[in-house]
């Protein structure tokens, strides 16, 4: 369900608890694997390499997302949306922007227009169209799988421990070795991420999800535990972690709003942005 | 990596990667005339540059870090601040503040801190109160002077980066640790640094805050150039009125909805005006 849900990237399938269960194991050692190589637990070294494979997986998007956004960044662009989809179900993450982007003769703006707007209206209806940009990996776990289970070479993990200085019976858990001498990760940034955009030159359906997007309202502030608060919703199981955050005005003030959840205003915009994906093709 | 703004504060121009226009707009005190171009093969005006956005960001981040203790306060486990604030004055001096929901153990010598999630309603009604931190560095104007301009010592500056082994030429500031000239550490210190709290117990102005943010409409989403925009600042600056940045936490559909608002408004001015007067009008705690 997960698999079809990103092929066809509609994110609110994704965004929500499709999946009342916890991700699968990942597969076991080679039937002759040993139990320990040099006084290094065989499943201890695995279970850490495979948490390695799923943060390398994640890293690349996010890296990847940072890269696209600084190369994008010049006097017009505006970034109204960024998404980012975790989920407990590995190597379903997803990150995103809608945006407006601005083509122009590089040697019209200068540096101190930087950080400013630096067009008029008659230039950006000229110049700017908006873009929905997702990243994600569709591919990455089975790389990834490609490296698990029988692959898994206990022996050449063991000596890789101990070339970074570490002992047997150390605890592995949760202090950040680096497997990259074992398994290069760059496959994750150069094989499996996957950058596809939206674009409303060619997508008649920005103009709608946009006006949508303008009718909706968070509401008022309500800060937690002063006076009437609204209860804390109950976190679900297996469900992915959804952040939104918003760029908009408020009285006056710019303001930057972050909606975590997936329910109200951060699923009520990942549904205007599956209004875009749903009919229009992207460009890979 | 989200940054939009308008306005153009010397601060989110740093953010931006433009130091040098920031330093243009915030006016760097001069170097003596005379001085050489370039000493013990170092080019004078970068080196200088160099320092004077070193000594901008440690002053700056003395604030910050002893704003990041306040606002975490008594928690170990839970964020206990909901309202974090802060604005700019001169190129060293800055505020910044929180308010935060501070909960005390009811037992003697508690071995971790108490948050409002581990209490009841009625233990948090006994036990917690809501504080305003405010920390700011009325001394760091006096310590930059004192080591800018014609306190700078561009000899002795020249002959530091010689010791350090930095390469010759022209200098950017993220090259060069100038700890081992300068002790960054008076920033950090009374008087240089003033960290002040206050209780809601004994300053209802506090609460009065929250009243006035839980009344705050957010309005519509407003994409910019769709439809109908929204009245904001056009980018205007408005001297004498510092660039503030309030961030409140809230909630949207039982989830956490966290909103940053930046600008010379009424709201975030309002922030600032308030926080300023419970410091000027209420007792400090100890």
């Amino acid at each position: 369900m997960y698999r079809s849900a990103l092929a066809g990237l509609a994110l609110a399938a994704i965004a929500l608890p499709a999946l009342a269960a916890p991700p699968p194991p990942p597969p076991p050692l080679a039937d002759d694997a040993p139990q320990e190589v040099d006084g290094f637990d065989s499943h201890a070294m695995y279970g850490d390499f495979v948490r390695w494979l799923q943060d390398q997986a994640g890293a690349a998007i996010t890296e990847r997302h940072s890269a696209e956004f600084a190369a994008l960044e010049s006097p017009g662009y505006l970034q109204f949306l960024d998404l980012r989809i975790h989920a407990d179900w590995y190597y379903r993450d997803v990150a995103g922007s809608l945006e407006r982007v601005c083509t122009s003769r590089p040697d019209e703006y200068t540096i101190e227009r930087i950080g400013f707007t630096g067009m008029s209206d008659a230039e950006i209806a000229e110049h700017c169209h908006w873009q929905l940009r997702l990243i994600d990996g569709p591919d990455a776990e089975t790389l990834a799988l490609s490296y698990q289970g029988e692959a898994f070479d206990p022996v050449r993990a063991a000596a890789h421990l101990k070339s970074l200085g570490i002992a047997p019976g150390e605890q592995l858990y949760d202090r950040g070795i680096d497997w990259s001498a074992y398994q290069s990760p760059a496959p994750f940034r150069t094989d499996t991420i996957r950058v596809r955009t939206w674009t409303s030159r060619t997508c008649d359906a920005f103009t709608g999800a946009l006006e949508r997007i303008e009718t909706l309202d968070p509401g008022p502030l309500d800060v937690p535990g002063f006076g009437e608060t609204a209860e804390e919703a109950h976190a679900m199981p297996h469900s992915a972690r959804l952040t939104a955050t918003v760029h908009t005005t408020s009285g006056g003030n710019e303001a930057t709003l972050t909606f975590d959840g997936t329910a109200g205003m951060a699923r009520a915009l990942v549904n205007q942005l599956d209004t875009i994906v749903g009919p229009c093709e992207s460009e890979e | 990596m989200t940054f939009r703004s308008r306005a153009a504060p010397a601060a989110a121009l740093l953010a931006l990667g433009f130091p040098l226009l920031a330093q243009a707009q915030s006016g760097m005190p001069p170097l003596p005339d005379g001085t050489p171009a370039s000493i013990e093969g170092y080019d004078t005006t970068s080196m200088y540059k160099s320092f004077y956005q070193w000594t901008r960001e440690k002053a700056d981040k003395a604030v910050e870090l002893w704003a990041w203790s306040a606002a975490t306060g008594t928690s170990l486990f839970f964020d206990s601040a909901y309202v974090e604030f802060e604005w700019e004055i001169s190129p060293f001096r800055s505020y910044q503040g929180s308010i935060t929901l501070n909960c005390e153990s009811a037992t003697e010598s508690p071995l971790f801190g108490v948050s409002r999630p581990m209490l009841t309603d009625e233990q948090a009604a006994e036990q917690c109160a809501w504080q305003l931190n405010l920390i700011d560095n009325p001394g760091a104007d006096a310590i930059a002077a004192s080591w800018l301009g014609t306190n700078f010592g561009t000899a002795a500056a020249a002959a530091y980066l010689t010791s350090q082994n930095t390469p010759k030429g022209k200098l950017t500031y993220r090259t060069v640790d100038w700890s081992g000239y300068r002790d960054p550490a008076v920033f950090s210190k009374a008087p240089a640094l003033r960290v002040r709290s206050f209780s809601a117990r004994t300053c209802p102005a506090i609460t009065g805050i929250l009243d006035r943010l839980e009344t705050v409409e957010l309005g519509r989403i407003d994409i910019e150039y769709i439809g109908e925009d929204t009245e904001r600042a056009k980018g205007d600056w408005i001297e004498d009125v510092p660039y503030t940045r309030v961030t409140v936490k809230s909630r949207n559909a039982g989830k956490t909805m966290e909103i940053s608002f930046s600008g010379q408004d009424s709201l975030t001015q309002s922030i600032r005006t308030d926080a300023l007067a419970i410091a000027e009008n209420c007792t400090q705690l100890p």
